[in-house]
């Protein structure tokens, strides 16, 4: 199943390209959500303030689909195995685990998810 | 009461050449005994008193040369440092003389010198020690040799984490502290809690805590935030190593029919269940089910939710008592669907397994269980509470005897909520019991010394009659994409 959230408008700077993906009531507040955007997956976070980070959608660790993890005020943690980020950084809090890939998202004036990705 | 066993090795068989020590004391029920064979353990079995495990563990796995003097192997087994022998064995000390490869951590793989290391590095507190190593964070049964090897690493440079008494480590607070501000403050959702007592510092490890902690308190009352629920609770199943989820529907005392099989046969083909499991807790698994299908596999199967996914009243396992097995004493069978039907889905600091036995031979294995019910000659009925038979093992604790099923609900649930409202979070009852004590919980709940029978009796009450099937969110997602797994961008 698969559920089409916008119709957006893509606009081209250099080799990033922005993708307008819709309403941020898509993902609940405190949630995250995996969008398929340009072939890739990516794990979008919706922080209780209504700040959103975008990350890679699995664990370095063991896969582990990151959205569906507990998030706090900018941390998240795997479902899994409980390893835990930092949204900000894509830090990991074990030192052993890669840091997640971030991608640029922010919220525009109509409350719709912007992403950018290179 | 507790029973410590470990045993290392298979075959017993004695060769010519082997030596075997053995040493009992059947009184106190302690049997120890060890097999060498060219100066290398082969087997060992300690019974009753399990000290020192650890080095024999270690001689075993890595085959290394024994004491020569074996007597001084055989006295090691035991812990004598109060009798200041001269020998160096108290468990501080036998963790000291193992070497730095022994595995302290057997869910991660975590060696001793890895854990040394950390603490040299700066982990000088228990939290920040098992964070950065993982040891103990698997089934926690390894923690304590964690915590003496932080304290012999770090000395006097050890930094005491008062958060280890916190019952969630993101609010400052005790269980019983938290308890009186949330109520003083009228604090009814998970975000509040953060906001008035955690400077609105959202910490993802204490989410699920508190939420289970908030609908304890107010029931009804309780403003559910669906983003403080661990994931199996937001979806209503568990999640699998491969993103992928399980799906166990209630079967009451584990007695089904023809139609409820083909069914779950039907769902299982239609939905390409990869593995469709018999489980410990007398129900059926269906393992590997895809998110976006939950809701249709849960209309599909017309069962209520099995909650085996949750910190909840998971099960109770009956044998077949005197509805057909020619020992029964007890109708097993009845008492089991009634306890079933009674306290399915009721949420508690951890999970909660239950059994039913229809006579002492204990088929269903109740005297392992959270809270186990046994049937005795004469038309009564034991209970034990705080059994357990997973990490650890425990033997539960004989609560009392009644004569009807109706006493025997209304124990349960006392005891049930008693355990609710003061356990900390994740604490299983074999723990709780033992901190609180049999005693003090027979005069709490048998003889109500403090006037509280009633009050837990209603509470638990509430409780049940709060009872929805979260399955039936198949009809009616409560979140936004609940149940999706990927959102399409399309142009």
């Amino acid at each position: 199943m698969t559920i089409s959230v916008s119709s957006g408008v893509s606009t081209t700077s250099r080799t990033t390209t922005t993708y307008h993906l819709g309403s941020i009531e898509q993902i609940p507040p405190g949630e995250g959500r995996v969008y398929m955007v340009a072939g890739r997956q990516i794990a979008i976070f919706r922080t209780r303030d209504d700040t959103l980070y975008a990350t890679q959608a699995h664990c370095p660790h063991r896969n582990g689909p990151l959205a569906d993890g507990l998030v706090g005020l900018h941390t998240v943690l795997c479902p899994l195995h409980s390893y835990q980020f930092d949204l900000r950084t894509g830090a990991a809090s074990m030192p052993s685990c890669t840091a997640l890939t971030l991608y640029p998202v922010t919220v525009d004036s109509s409350r719709n998810i912007v992403l950018q990705l290179e | 009461m507790d029973i410590e066993l470990l045993v290392l090795g298979e075959d017993w068989r004695v060769r010519a050449k082997d030596e075997v020590l053995s040493y009992a004391e059947p009184e106190k029920g302690i049997y120890k005994k060890v097999l060498i064979r060219e100066n290398r353990l082969e087997n060992a079995i300690l019974l009753g008193d399990c000290s020192g495990a650890a080095r024999l563990q270690h001689y075993f796995e890595r085959k290394q040369p024994l004491p020569e003097n074996r007597a001084e192997l055989l006295i090691s087994l035991f812990n004598l440092g109060a009798l200041n022998s001269g020998l160096s064995l108290d468990p501080a000390q036998e963790l000291a003389e193992l070497p730095d490869d022994a595995q302290i951590c057997n869910c991660n793989g975590v060696t001793k010198g890895t854990i040394i290391a950390a603490v040299k590095a700066g982990k000088r507190s228990l939290p920040m020690l098992t964070a950065a190593t993982r040891a103990g964070t698997g089934c926690g049964s390894c923690k304590g040799q964690v915590q003496v090897l932080l304290e012999l690493a770090a000395g006097s440079e050890l930094i005491e984490d008062p958060s280890i008494h916190y019952y969630v480590p993101g609010v400052p607070l005790r269980k019983p502290e938290l308890v009186q501000a949330i109520k003083e403050q009228q604090l009814r959702s998970v975000s509040a809690v953060f906001k008035a007592l955690a400077n609105g510092k959202e910490d993802p490890q204490s989410k699920a805590g508190l939420a289970s902690l908030l609908k304890i308190i107010w029931g009804k009352e309780y403003e559910d935030e669906r983003d403080a629920r661990f994931i199996n609770d937001r979806v209503h199943a568990n999640i699998q190593n491969n993103g992928t989820f399980s799906v166990v529907p209630r079967i009451y005392g584990g007695i089904t029919s023809p139609q409820e099989l083909r069914r779950i046969a039907d769902v299982a083909e239609k939905y390409q269940v990869p593995m469709v499991k018999l489980t410990g807790g007398q129900r059926i698994d269906l393992l590997g089910v895809r998110k976006e299908h939950l809701p249709a596999v849960w209309r599909e199967l017309g069962m209520p939710s099995g909650h085996a996914y949750t910190k909840a009243f998971r099960t109770c396992k009956t044998c077949v008592g005197s509805e057909f097995c020619r020992f029964g004493l007890g109708d097993s069978t009845a008492l089991g669907v009634k306890i079933e039907q009674r306290f399915q889905g009721i949420e508690s600091p951890h999970k909660l397994k239950l059994a039913v036995s229809g006579c002492p031979r204990n088929c269903a294995e109740s005297t392992t269980k959270d809270i186990g019910v046994v049937a005795i000659e004469g038309g009564q009925w034991e209970i034990y509470i705080g059994g357990a038979a997973g990490s650890r093992v425990r033997k539960g604790d004989l609560l009392c005897t009644v004569n009807t099923h109706d006493e025997a609900l209304q124990l349960i649930g006392r005891f049930m909520q008693y355990y609710r409202e003061h356990a900390r979070y994740q604490e299983r009852t074999y723990a709780f019991v033992e901190r609180i004590g049999i005693e003090r919980i027979r005069q709490l709940l048998l003889e109500d010394v403090e006037g509280i029978a009633t009050q837990l009796d209603q509470a638990i009450q509430e409780a049940v009659d709060a009872y929805r099937d979260p399955w039936q969110e198949a009809e009616r997602p409560v979140t936004a994409n609940q149940f999706a797994e990927v959102l399409a961008y399309t142009e």
